[in-house]
């Protein structure tokens, strides 16, 4: 329990269901299980990293977290408080702490606002600050994010995507949160301007003191910013460790055939790349036991019939595989320490 | 500074506005016939409903301007204080479609489910009747009068802005700017006015150009129809569809050229105000 003082946010058996029918007169619904019981801690002052490829639900994880997505059941601790339980009020409050950076800059900032609107909302909303205070905290946020102050009077259509994004920054800063969840924050810009981004993004975690849950699909970012990463696949975490044992020694195989996608620069190097068989399943309709075992070439009898879970590999690498049934010692308090 | 943002930003409004040469001529030209209409009446030498037996029928002359009716009324007179009526209509009743449609098109795509059913069908249903006899009977039991052709118009148009606005806000609600102002903590009240009104409103603005022409354009035909402004009052319709005959049209054109352009010369700036106001309102227009 001594890590658990640590975890600033906790989520729990978190599920997110989404029903499909394909008429009024379908009787049958399918379910989607876009997130489907997946238990996270992010420890104070940490960039936990969450990977998997499209569709399998780390958005979703994400967005369920700050309540933009209603969960289907779970519990998500903050503060010894279940975000999931709280009223619309303190929502509202609970934003003032856990703020969102999007994919798209270009879409996620309102064409007809100003820059000095778009990042002075969040302080009228909370009424942090107002008159010459709020002008002069927006331009230090501005400052803070390598913009120049000028641009208040400015639209977003007058700013390149990585300017773009260093606004959608400012504004989720402009409320001092404690956890920034970053949503594909830099997939959708040039890989020179990602890099610049990255390295604002981790400069103003050092002065700030910020917590990230930082949502990708690019290993390689990852690699450069996150402590501990985290892989998901349909709906579930596989496999979860420090950035180091896992890029070291990956444990899962859905996880070693990700990181033999990683390009390698070298076309000397021997290491060799493993193809996946077939596409990702069809969420509305998973396989049965563990939902990889139909792409994995290890296999086991048990893996078409028997879910796996969680199960504790090294000190703080966990992973969801059969395969490591007999190695693994199972720990009875899983939670705590994921 | 705030105050001076707002101020460059009504600035930029205005730039924007002036770069299109139609749009300011429209305006003016707007400008003038609503002055004209307003101010000249009392200065006329005759009233709308005045018989000058000299006049029956008169082409052009020094005193009646653009001549006479066929009987005998100052069409001059008649076209100034019809204005009055046209413009009055086009207004006030596309001002009330407004009024009811943008906000119940605005909860039914917002809100979704019960509201977006009982709503859009019930536009639905508003569309199906037959406009011209649903106003026709409306106005038959009311009584005709300007008030009640303006209020009836006004009411039967709401479901255009409805659906005009319901599809804009249902694409805008699932941007990301609006989930992004939901995670600042925005409350609904300021998503619906400064995140998906701002950005709906270009649409609208060319629809209610639109509306305001063919409300001025349906108040003539219930003219026409003897359902709208009741002679001997003078409105654009009823003084063009009163010079029907083949007689007027062919040798007596100052009875219904007059009305006829004036009708064109407003409709036309209306829709160039119109189309001016949707770039000047949208700050990627460039101010050069």
């Amino acid at each position: 329990m001594a890590l658990n003082a640590q975890n600033l946010l906790e989520v729990k058996d978190l599920k997110k269901y989404y029903t499909i029918k394909s008429g009024m007169r379908d009787k049958n619904k399918r379910v989607v299980k876009a997130v489907d019981g997946v238990d996270i801690s992010i420890r104070k002052g940490e960039i936990l990293g969450l990977v998997g490829e499209s569709g399998c639900g780390k958005s979703t994880l994400g967005r369920s977290i700050l309540r933009l997505i209603e969960p289907t059941s779970g519990s998500i601790i903050y503060k010894g408080s279940d975000i999931l339980s709280f009223k619309k009020k303190d929502v509202r409050m609970m934003r003032k702490d856990l703020q969102i950076i999007f994919q798209d800059p270009g879409a996620s900032l309102n064409p007809r606002m100003t820059i000095g609107e778009i990042i002075g909302a969040p302080l009228e909303i909370f009424g942090l600050a107002k008159g010459k205070e709020k002008e002069d905290r927006i331009l230090e946020l501005l400052q803070l994010v390598g913009l120049n102050g000028d641009y208040v009077n400015r639209f977003p259509h007058e700013f390149s995507g990585g300017q773009k994004q260093r606004i959608a920054i400012a504004r989720a800063l402009a409320v001092n949160p404690k956890i920034i969840i970053c949503d594909e924050p830099v997939s959708a810009l040039d890989v020179s301007v990602q890099a610049q981004v990255l390295n604002l993004m981790k400069e103003l975690k050092q002065k700030l003191d910020l917590t990230y849950l930082f949502i990708s699909h690019d290993l390689s970012v990852v690699h450069h910013l996150c402590d501990r990463v985290a892989v998901m696949y349909l709906g579930k975490i596989v496999e979860i460790a420090d950035k180091d044992q896992l890029y070291r020694n990956p444990s899962h195989p859905y996880t070693k055939a990700l990181l033999s996608a990683i390009p390698n620069p070298d076309p000397e190097s021997k290491s060799q790349r493993i193809i996946l068989e077939g596409d990702v399943p069809n969420p509305a309709d998973p396989p049965s036991g563990c939902t990889f075992h139909k792409r994995c070439a290890y296999r086991l009898e048990k893996c078409s019939s028997e879910a796996p879970c969680l199960k504790r590999l090294e000190k703080s690498h966990f992973v969801s595989c059969h395969l490591y049934d007999n190695e693994s010692k199972q720990v009875e308090d899983n939670n705590s320490n994921l | 500074m705030n105050n001076n943002r707002k101020k460059s930003m009504f600035i930029n409004f205005i730039k924007r506005f002036c770069k299109n040469k139609l749009a300011v001529a429209g305006f003016i030209v707007l400008v003038l016939i609503s002055l004209l209409v307003i101010i000249l009446p009392p200065f006329l030498t005759y009233s709308e409903s005045e018989i000058d037996p000299l006049a029956f029928s008169s082409p052009p002359s020094s005193t009646h301007l653009l001549g006479g009716d066929d009987v005998g009324r100052d069409v001059f007179s008649r076209l100034v204080y019809g204005g009055r009526v046209s413009l009055f209509v086009g207004l006030l009743s596309t001002f009330i479609s407004v009024l009811i449609g943008i906000p119940l098109g605005i909860i039914a795509a917002f809100y979704r489910g019960i509201f977006e059913s009982i709503i859009m069908r019930l536009s639905d249903v508003f569309l199906s009747f037959p406009s011209i006899i649903l106003i026709l009977f409306l106005v038959s039991i009311f009584g005709p009068s300007i008030i009640t052709v303006t209020v009836v118009i006004g009411v039967l148009g709401w479901p255009l802005f409805a659906r005009l606005i319901f599809g804009t806000v249902l694409s805008i609600r699932e941007k990301d700017y609006i989930e992004g102002a939901v995670a600042i903590g925005e409350t609904v009240r300021s998503i619906i006015f400064k995140y998906i009104l701002p950005n709906a409103i270009a649409p609208i603005l060319i629809q209610i150009t639109f509306r305001i022409a063919a409300a001025i354009v349906l108040e003539s035909s219930l003219s026409f129809l003897g359902m709208g402004v009741q002679p001997p009052a003078a409105s654009w319709g009823n003084m063009l569809y009163n010079a029907q005959s083949i007689t007027i049209l062919t040798d007596k054109p100052w009875m219904w050229l007059p009305p006829g352009i004036a009708l064109l010369v407003t409709i036309l700036s209306i829709n160039f105000v119109g189309n001016g106001l949707r770039d000047a309102l949208d700050p990627k227009t460039k101010i050069s």
